[in-house]
C-alpha cells in the first residue's frame, strides 16, 4: 500500500505544484489520478519513484518513507509505463523488455524465460517479435511491449503515465480491455494517469480527480459518477455521461432483499426451505447489525446435509460485493470478471441492504434493452 | 601511351619514397584524430550535460575560433610555440579536428527523445548505465558521421603539414614543386585522394554495421 501524507511540491520559483496531498493507493488496486492538464496527476505519479521530489510531507510504500530508499533501487522496483511508449529504438524488443531484469543482473536463462513468458501474456509470438526493433512494430505492438516492460521484474507497484493516450482509439480500447484482463492475473498496485474520464471509468478501482495541485474528490467510478462532489467533478465528467450513468437501472432496484438475507444462528433446513421458496442459488448471511458475514450457496446445503448445523457453520467467506447505485452493467461485469454468481449489496455505511443475483439481473437487462438507444449507449 | 609507361617506370622506381610519405600521412592524419576523439568525444558529452551556460558558450566559442584560422596561417603560427616537424602539424590538425568531433557528439546526446531519457531514469538506469547503455549508443550516428567527415578532411589538410617539414604526402607536392616534375605532384594528389576515399568507406562501413537503425 502507498499513502502519501501532507505533501507539497514546491517549485524553486515559488509555484505551488501540489498543495497537501493524502491519498492512499490500495495494494492490487488500479487507482487513477484525473484532472485537466497542470493539476498535477502527473507530478503525484512521478513522486512515487522520485523523478519528482517533494518538499514537504511523507510518501510511504508498505509504512517505509521513499526517501530513505536510494532512488536507483526504488525505481528498479517499480514498474514504469511512459506516455508515447519510450522503448528504446536501438534494442530489440527481448532487450527492451530484459532491460531492468538486467540492471539487476539477473542470470540470463531467467531472463529469457521471464521475455517469452511476458510476450505470450500479451500475445506476442516470442519467435516473431523478440528479435525485432520497436520501429518495427504497431503502435498497439510497442505500448503493447512498454506495459510487460515495466512488468518484467516482477514489480508490485507499477506506475502508468498516460501509456494509452497516443494510440488510435481501437488499438485504445484493445490495450485498456487487456489491461483489466492482464490485472485478474498479476494483481499488481497500479497507478494509472490519464485525462480521459471514460478510460478512467473502465479500468479504475479507484479514481482520483485532481485540480489545481489539490484532490477534488476520490471514489470508485460509481460513487463518483453518483455523487459528483462539486460542479467542476460534474462538468469533468460531462453532463451527457452523467445522465447515462443516472437513467442506468442500479443494482438495489433489482436486489433480493430479506428473502435472500438468513441470520448466522439459523438451523440448515430452515436457510433450505427459505432457498427453495425464493427459488434461489445462494443466500447472503447478515447478523443483527446488517454486517455481512459470509454466504450460502446450494453447493454447502448438498454437501452439509445435517439437521443439526447452523448457517454459520458451512457458510462461505465474501469475497466481492457492491454500493448502492452501482449499475447493472457494471455489477455484471464484476461478476463475470470473478466468476461469481451473486453479489451483496452494501449501503454506504457498509450494511448489507440484500444480495444482487444473476437470475435478476435477467430482469434488469431487459429493462436496459427496452430503453431508446441514445448515441454512444 | 608513352607517358604511361614512364610514369610506370617512375612508380617502380620511387615507390619506396612513396611508401614511406603515404605511412607518414596516414599516421600523421589518424593520429591528429584520434587525438581529437579523445579529447572532443569525452568533452562534448560533458558540454551537452552541463548546466553551465558560461562553460558551454566558452568552450564552443573557443573550438569555432580555431577552425576559422586559415590552415596555412595556424602551422606558421605553431612554429614560434612548437619549431617544426611532426609535433606544431599535429597539434594544428588536432585542433581542427576538435570541432566537429565536439559539435556532432554534443549535438547527439541532445538530440535523444527526452521520453526516452525519462523512460530510462524511471525504470532506474544509474547516470553512467544510461550515458552508456542509452545515449551514447542513439548519438552513435552522429558521432560516427563526425568522425567521418573530420576523418576525410584531416586527411586533405595533412598535405599542407609538409610545409613545416612534417613529411607526409605534401612531402612529395611540394618536392615535385621544387624539381617540376609533374609525376611527383600527380602521386602526392592521387594517394592523398585515396587514402580519403578509402577512410571514407571504411568508417561509412562501421557507421552502417554499428548504427541502429
Amino acid at each position: 500500500m502507498i499513502r502519501l501524507e501532507g505533501v507539497q511540491k514546491v517549485y524553486e520559483d515559488g509555484f505551488k505544484a501540489l498543495k497537501n496531498i493524502n491519498i492512499e493507493f490500495k495494494r492490487g488496486e488500479i487507482s487513477v489520478l484525473i484532472g485537466p492538464s497542470g493539476c498535477g496527476k502527473t507530478t503525484t505519479m512521478k513522486l512515487l519513484n522520485r523523478l519528482i521530489e517533494h518538499t514537504e510531507g511523507k510518501v510511504l510504500i508498505d509504512g517505509k518513507d521513499i526517501s530513505t530508499i536510494d532512488p536507483i533501487d526504488l525505481r528498479r522496483s517499480i514498474g514504469y509505463v511512459i506516455q508515447h511508449i519510450g522503448l528504446f529504438p536501438h534494442m530489440s524488443i527481448k532487450e527492451n523488455v530484459a532491460a531492468v531484469p538486467k540492471l539487476l543482473k539477473w542470470d540470463t536463462e531467467r531472463i529469457e524465460k521471464r521475455v517469452t513468458e511476458l510476450l505470450n501474456m500479451v500475445g506476442l509470438d516470442p519467435d516473431t517479435y523478440k528479435d525485432r526493433r520497436p520501429s518495427e512494430l504497431s503502435g498497439g505492438q510497442q505500448q503493447r511491449v512498454g506495459v510487460i516492460r515495466a512488468l518484467a521484474a516482477e514489480p508490485s507497484i507499477i506506475l502508468m503515465d498516460e501509456p494509452f493516450s497516443a494510440l488510435d482509439p481501437i488499438s485504445r480500447e484493445q490495450l485498456q480491455d487487456e489491461l483489466v484482463r492482464l490485472q485478474k492475473e498479476i494483481q499488481k498496485t497500479i497507478i494509472f494517469v490519464t485525462h480521459d474520464m471514460d478510460e478512467a471509468i473502465k479500468i479504475a478501482d479507484q479514481i482520483i480527480l485532481m485540480k489545481d495541485g489539490e484532490v477534488v474528490q476520490q471514489g470508485t467510478p460509481v460513487q463518483i459518477l453518483q455523487n459528483p462532489a462539486n460542479e467542476f467533478v460534474e462538468e469533468f465528467i460531462g453532463k451527457e455521461r452523467l445522465q447515462k450513468y443516472r437513467s442506468m437501472p442500479t443494482v438495489e432496484e433489482f436486489m433480493e432483499k430479506r428473502s435472500a438475507i438468513v441470520s448466522p444462528d439459523m438451523p440448515l433446513p430452515k436457510a433450505m426451505k427459505q432457498m427453495e421458496e425464493h427459488h434461489l442459488d445462494t443466500m447472503i448471511v447478515v447478523d443483527g447489525y446488517r454486517q455481512v458475514k459470509g454466504q450460502l450457496s446450494i453447493f454447502q446445503m448438498f454437501n452439509n446435509n445435517d439437521a443439526n448445523k447452523l448457517v454459520v457453520d458451512v457458510m462461505k467467506p465474501v469475497k466481492y460485493r457492491v454500493q448502492t447505485g452501482t449499475p447493472l452493467e457494471d455489477a455484471l461485469t464484476l461478476m463475470s470478471q470473478h466468476d461469481v454468481h451473486a453479489l451483496p449489496v452494501i449501503d454506504k455505511k457498509l450494511g448489507c441492504l440484500g444480495l444482487i443475483t444473476k437470475n435478476r439481473m435477467i430482469e434488469g437487462m431487459a429493462r436496459i434493452y427496452s430503453m431508446p438507444r441514445k448515441e454512444g449507449a | 601511351m608513352e607517358w604511361i609507361t614512364d610514369y610506370f617506370q617512375f612508380l617502380a622506381e620511387r615507390y619506396p619514397d612513396i611508401l614511406k610519405y603515404t605511412v607518414e600521412h596516414l599516421l600523421m592524419s589518424i593520429g591528429s584524430v584520434v587525438l581529437g576523439i579523445v579529447i572532443a568525444i569525452p568533452l562534448g558529452i560533458y558540454l551537452s550535460k552541463t548546466e553551465k551556460k558560461l562553460v558551454n558558450s566558452f568552450a564552443f566559442t573557443i573550438v569555432n575560433v580555431f577552425q576559422t584560422i586559415p590552415t596555412i596561417a595556424l602551422l606558421a603560427i605553431m612554429i614560434p610555440f612548437l619549431g617544426i616537424g611532426l609535433k606544431p602539424a599535429m597539434t594544428a590538425l588536432f585542433l581542427y579536428s576538435l570541432l566537429p568531433l565536439l559539435r556532432n557528439t554534443y549535438t547527439g546526446i541532445k538530440s535523444v527523445d527526452p521520453k526516452i531519457i525519462e523512460a530510462a531514469r524511471g525504470m532506474g538506469y544509474n547516470s553512467l548505465q544510461q550515458l552508456f547503455r542509452v545515449e551514447l549508443p542513439l548519438a552513435f550516428p552522429y558521432i560516427i558521421s563526425g568522425i567521418r567527415v573530420t576523418t576525410v578532411y584531416i586527411i586533405s589538410w595533412t598535405t599542407l603539414a609538409a610545409v613545416i617539414g612534417a613529411g607526409g604526402l605534401g612531402g612529395l607536392i611540394l618536392s615535385g614543386l621544387g624539381f617540376n616534375s609533374k609525376p611527383l605532384i600527380f602521386t602526392g594528389t592521387i594517394m592523398a585522394i585515396v587514402i580519403a576515399v578509402l577512410a571514407d568507406h571504411l568508417i561509412g562501413r562501421v557507421e552502417k554495421r554499428l548504427s541502429y537503425k
